[in-house]
């Protein structure tokens, strides 16, 4: 499945089957993140599904 | 499932319960005037100035402020931007902030490094730490131009996690009297050198913001100054962001524990006769304030 994470303009190919466990994958913190799959925020227990477009957002702005 | 009624969870508090999109906009919402209802960070009559970087946190705030004020014509909001000039970050927020300005009829005033100091950020950070340079820059140009636009307060995007970082960095850096000048409020009251700094976002969680920003169309776009994976902030806040995986609640512990010991803190804190520069008359704890003496260190006419 793919991943798309702004924070690094990159796309990344999971093999997760939910959100913290792709979390876990990609090893990134659940605190600095949020998770949106087709276009709605999800929680950490939303079940990936294979048609799902799933954009990873940092949470982390400014300086 | 939301734990109040039958729709998707957006967001999961650290006390483990689920909240829909509605449900969670009413939680933030709540928090946010519970903060500025009982630290009294807005009176009436206030005249408030928003610090607005084109991030999630400002544009938060004014969007907060604005919702609740609108209908209050005793109350005032300008927003009020500094232009760093960073290439490929600062210049792309500006047309956003200025279109979010514009929607919301609220006045927008912008002050470059450029125009107050020669200079763009860009042309001087090389061999320094960017974070420092710009951090007293810019705080000194948001209290002189909040002072011209002649508000009383002035709103800033600070919010819990900025708060937890701050008071490690001051404990681990031996600098606690830095932190007797934080909190939901701070500054002197009615004094002519200083104006007011209100935090309406200081309980609600980077993620928190980002959801609601998010949900609510404020932001879109990432937008990260390119200097902030140098800076020991940052260090600090990846740390506070492991504990809080292994121990949820890391971060509103470290703020609630030091809200306790702040009165405290205050009341130890010197209360010396406030200085005024020698060289811009600007307040100062010394006879040279940072902002003329980071220009000197720099070698650039103030």
């Amino acid at each position: 499945m793919k991943v798309y994470y702004d924070r690094e303009n990159k796309e990344y190919t999971v093999k997760a089957k939910n959100i913290q466990d792709m979390l876990k994958e990609l090893k990134l913190n659940k605190n600095s993140v949020i998770v949106v799959v087709n276009g709605m925020v999800v929680t950490e227990e939303y079940a990936l599904k294979t048609k799902d477009k799933i954009k990873i957002l940092s949470v982390v702005s400014g300086g | 499932m939301c734990n109040n009624c039958p729709k998707n969870p957006v967001y999961k508090l650290h006390s483990g319960e689920q909240l829909c999109q509605n449900c969670f906009f009413k939680y933030f919402e709540k928090k946010v005037r519970k903060t500025i209802r009982v630290y009294k960070l807005v009176e009436k009559k206030d005249e408030i100035a928003v610090a607005v970087s084109g991030g999630k946190d400002s544009l938060t705030v004014l969007d907060i402020l604005y919702n609740i004020y609108k209908e209050n014509k005793k109350i005032t909001l300008k927003a009020l931007m500094i232009d760093e000039g960073i290439k490929g970050y600062r210049n792309e927020c500006i047309a956003p902030t200025k279109k979010f300005c514009k929607e919301r009829k609220i006045p927008l005033e912008i002050v470059s490094y450029k125009k107050e100091f020669s200079f763009d950020l860009d042309q001087v950070v090389k061999g320094r730490k960017p974070c420092s340079v710009c951090g007293v820059l810019r705080r000194s140009l948001l209290n002189s131009y909040a002072k011209k636009l002649q508000v009383k307060k002035l709103a800033t995007g600070h919010n819990l996690d900025d708060e937890a970082q701050t008071i490690i960095m001051n404990q681990f850096r031996k600098n606690i009297g830095a932190s007797a000048r934080l909190g939901p409020m701070t500054g002197i009251e009615d004094h002519e050198a200083f104006v007011r700094r209100i935090k309406p976002l200081y309980f609600m969680s980077e993620k928190e913001i980002m959801t609601y920003a998010f949900l609510k169309g404020i932001v879109r776009e990432f937008n990260e100054c390119p200097y902030n994976k140098e800076s020991y902030r940052n260090q600090v806040r990846e740390m506070l962001n492991n504990f809080e995986e292994l121990y949820p609640g890391t971060k509103h512990s470290i703020v609630s524990s030091f809200m306790e010991i702040l009165p405290a803190l205050q009341k130890q804190e010197k209360k010396g006769k406030i200085k005024y520069c020698m060289k811009c008359k600007e307040p100062s704890s010394q006879d040279v304030c940072q902002k003329c003496a980071v220009l000197e260190q720099l070698k650039l006419p103030q």
